[in-house]
């Protein structure tokens, strides 16, 4: 690296270390409600040349988009009336992207940047179908994929022609019909002059993923791949750089997920691009501009996302910055075309995220917003990452959040939900910082089956329920009292969906260790779930037998069941359910409750009216509040 | 006639037959129904989003109108083999008949002496002016709510009769309550929520 850069570089990490340590102002007490407030600004995006920022936020209850210039703090705020806005992107200097909604559409806002003053535009894609390539520097070129027919068709057309009143189809538009698959193609790649060359599809009468790949546009279609088992397929993001290999994401023989060449002669993997000894991939980065190109990938190490970037340059911003700020989380979301300015994420387990613009020739940061400005850093509490040995030696992770100031504070063991295929982080947590402000330790544990870990580590929690996650979950909170972190004398349990089953399962496997346990969501009875849920088709019963237990082995089942074996529980129990929960049906409740009041067991029950399986954020507020009088309750010193 | 017959309208004269009401059985000194020899307590549980006029049981009319929402109805019948057999669902012009469907999912049998759930019947569509669409009817194990709710109406019936579920596909969470019940030790009605 040249002398001016290197110091361009550290000038900028300063400037930056600057900023983020400086104190947060305190615009609010630590309550729930402050908690789980909508953060102001959830998402942002810069445009190509960095002229202008575009911002998904919360104003009077409502999410909206906003505009404004980079160096003018005037805003212009997009009178939408979408409603669930998912994420938005620039497709070129004028014109930006809105994904909302459950389904794929799109809407575009133009601004013009001809004058002082943004003027909006706004335009709903009323076309059926979703976005493949918005090609970048492609005049008023996208590439927009239809499903019609049996068959997934993607159209090379002029973005007008998706906008206006009548929605219209592209099925006859055999002029600009530029890939077609039988099918339902979800994922299409393009290589850089815009040929569709591969795709990921639902193979015909089967669940199977297939891979398919084209080495030209006049070439005919081949599988590459098809999967054998879930998730053992190669995901494709780009072409590789000799033209004709792909860049996939994979695992093949090893046992996380890794980037990979995967060779289209063969539809064998090849170089290995990037892998982690015991962390899989769990999201690549694209190119800021044209997004055809993978230049790095995250994983996550010790409860916090890792970027590795393959591109040199974003590899030097990248390093500096975590060598600078090593418990923060710095994600770079968006990059001017000239790489003068930077749009960074930056957040830990004590900021829900903090947006900065960094300008690289100016050497300066400038902090745009902040996802939650109203809460204090120094209020929140610090959360720690420990590889813990489980009993059978299989090594987990486990995060413990602290109360600010406490010794040894009482426990809640805090475990996920899922449980196969989810994790917990380090990152910011309302729940947990909830409770740590009430002086409660938090333990949160990446027990067997949790994402993120390997094949062998996610396989590892099948027909685990009630078995081995919970012994894991009791060798991190040993492990915690071993090393005098928390007061295991004064220890609760509490989780949602499969957190709240294992909380209750907890009770009944380790009554020594609790002193009381909360379920929110959790199911209770494993034989109604199995009919309720996974008995209506061959898949779902396989489902159930690979992942949970034998269908047809009630016996085996009722053992596993917190409902029947209610009688061992002998501390006192939250039940809280959402009624309208279509995940864990509110009978699990009803069930449990039933049997608690034949065996005059006390509990105490909390019904979110309306709430679903996934509480809104003003359903969360309600629930953490009644958890943390019902664990302080059960906690005070004996 | 396996449909046991209310008094009241044999005495009458009436030549309609209905099902037996729970509350307009005999009750004990506790105010609790008494069953006759040979008759068990059939639960109809039906959920449904469009207004019925309707609900069939083996020809005989169970229940009728019912609007939008939950309903829970205990009858007392003879015991035997029984199937959903017909819907009338309430149109804007009038009433639309529905078959229930064959097939062993409509079928449920009545034990005598006890309570018998055969599931909840979830009804949903769309009803026009002229015309009405009724998705395929799901039956649902919900034998919690249901033990709630007569809990709540009768809290000590479950005791006098035991609970059975007589659909199909039991997941056995009613026998091990009824089960639970007579061990000793099992504090009736004991609940303590709070």
């Amino acid at each position: 690296m040249s002398p001016d850069r290197q110091a361009t570089v550290a000038v900028l990490i300063w400037t930056a270390i600057q900023l983020l340590l400086a104190p947060l102002p305190a615009l609010g007490a630590l309550s729930a409600s402050a908690l789980y407030r909508t953060p102001v600004v959830r998402e942002m995006a810069l445009s190509p040349s960095g002229s202008y920022l575009a911002s998904i936020v919360t104003r009077r209850g409502r999410e909206r988009i906003v505009l404004r210039k980079r160096d003018d703090d005037r805003e212009v705020m997009v009178q939408t009336d979408l409603l669930l806005i998912r994420r938005l992107f620039w497709i070129d200097e004028k014109r930006l992207a809105v994904l909302f909604g459950g389904v794929p559409m799109y809407h575009v806002v133009t601004a013009s940047n001809a004058v002082d003053e943004l003027v909006i535009r706004e335009d709903r894609v009323r076309a059926r179908g979703y976005l493949v390539d918005p090609l970048p520097n492609m005049g008023e070129e996208v590439l927009w994929a239809v499903r019609a027919g049996g068959n997934t068709s993607v159209y090379r057309i002029e973005i007008s022609e998706l906008l206006g009143e009548r929605a219209r189809t592209f099925a006859d538009d055999e002029g600009r019909l530029v890939a077609q698959l039988e099918g339902n193609v979800y994922r299409w790649v393009a290589d850089g002059s815009a040929v569709v060359r591969a795709a990921l599809k639902l193979g015909r009468g089967s669940k199977k993923t297939e891979l398919w790949y084209r080495a030209a546009v006049d070439a005919e279609w081949r599988l590459l791949q098809r999967e054998a088992e879930p998730e053992d397929i190669a995901h494709p993001f780009a072409i590789a750089e000799n033209e004709h290999d792909l860049v996939v994401a994979a695992r093949g023989e090893r046992d996380t997920f890794a980037l990979f060449e995967l060779s289209t002669e063969t539809g064998e993997l090849g170089r290995e691009l990037f892998s982690h000894p015991d962390a899989d991939i769990i999201d690549v980065i694209l190119d800021h501009s044209a997004r055809r190109e993978v230049i790095g990938v995250v994983y996550e190490e010790d409860g916090l996302p890792q970027f590795h970037h393959l591109d040199s340059f974003f590899d030097l911003y990248q390093r500096s910055l975590s060598h600078a700020l090593p418990d923060m989380v710095l994600r770079i979301t968006g990059v001017s075309r000239d790489r003068r300015y930077f749009l960074v994420v930056a957040g830990s387990p004590r900021d829900p995220g903090t947006y900065y613009l960094l300008d690289t020739r100016a050497k300066t940061a400038t902090v745009i917003a902040r996802q939650m400005p109203w809460l204090d850093s120094a209020e929140l509490a610090s959360v720690d990452s420990f590889r813990v040995k489980s009993t059978d030696g299989l090594e987990i992770e486990a995060f413990l959040t602290r109360p600010n100031g406490a010794r040894k504070p009482p426990l809640v063991v805090m475990p996920h939900g899922g449980p196969r295929n989810v994790r917990d982080s380090r990152l910011f947590n309302p729940l947990a910082q909830f409770l740590a402000a009430g002086g409660m330790a938090v333990l949160q544990v990446n027990y067997r089956g949790s994402s993120g870990r390997g094949k062998a580590f996610l396989d590892a929690g099948k027909r685990e329920w009630g078995a081995g996650i919970e012994e894991d979950l009791d060798a991190a909170f040993d492990e915690m009292v071993r090393r005098g972190l928390v007061d295991g004398d004064r220890a609760c349990i509490a989780g949602g969906s499969y957190g709240g089953y294992s909380a209750l399962m907890s009770a009944i496997r380790s009554p020594e260790r609790y002193l009381c346990a909360a379920s929110l969501n959790g199911p209770t009875d494993l034989p109604f779930a199995f009919h309720f849920g996974f008995d209506w088709s061959d898949e779902g019963r396989e489902y159930f037998d690979e992942y949970i237990a034998d269908p047809d082995d009630l016996e085996s089942l009722q053992t596993i069941s917190p409902v029947y074996r209610a009688s061992e529980i002998r501390i006192p129990v939250l039940l809280a359910q959402g009624t309208e929960d279509r995940i864990v049906d509110l009978d699990h409740y009803y069930r449990m409750a039933n049997v608690l009041d034949a065996l005059g067991k006390p509990y105490e029950s909390y019904l979110m009216y309306g709430a679903r399986h996934s509480p809104k954020r003003s359903e969360w507020v309600g629930f953490a509040l009644r958890l943390r009088k019902f664990l302080l309750a059960h906690l005070q010193s004996p | 006639m396996r449909i046991a017959l209310c008094v009241l309208a044999i005495l009458s004269g009436c030549t309609s037959v209905r099902l037996l009401e729970i509350e307009e059985t005999s009750l004990d000194s506790e105010g609790l129904p008494v069953l006759a020899p040979g008759h068990g307590i059939l639960v109809v549980h039906v959920h449904t989003d469009v207004p019925i006029a309707k609900l069939q049981i083996s020809r005989w009319t169970a229940l009728s109108d019912l609007q939008r929402g939950e309903h829970l109805r205990l009858l007392a019948v003879d015991a035997g083999r029984y199937r959903w057999s017909g819907i009338v669902v309430s149109a804007g012009e009038g009433d639309v008949q529905f078959l229930a469907p064959y097939g062993e999912f409509s079928e449920f049998r009545v034990e005598p002496g006890r309570i018998n759930y055969p599931g909840e019947l979830a009804f949903s569509g769309v009803t026009g002016k002229k015309s009405v669409g009724i998705r395929p009817i799901v039956f649902r194990n919900r034998s919690g709510l249901m033990l709630r709710t007569i809990k709540e109406r009768f809290p000590e019936l479950v005791e006098r009769y035991p609970p059975v579920y007589t659909g199909q596909k039991s997941d056995g969470y009613l026998e091990y309550y009824a089960e639970m019940l007579l061990t000793p030790g099992v504090a009736k009605n004991a609940g303590s929520e709070r």
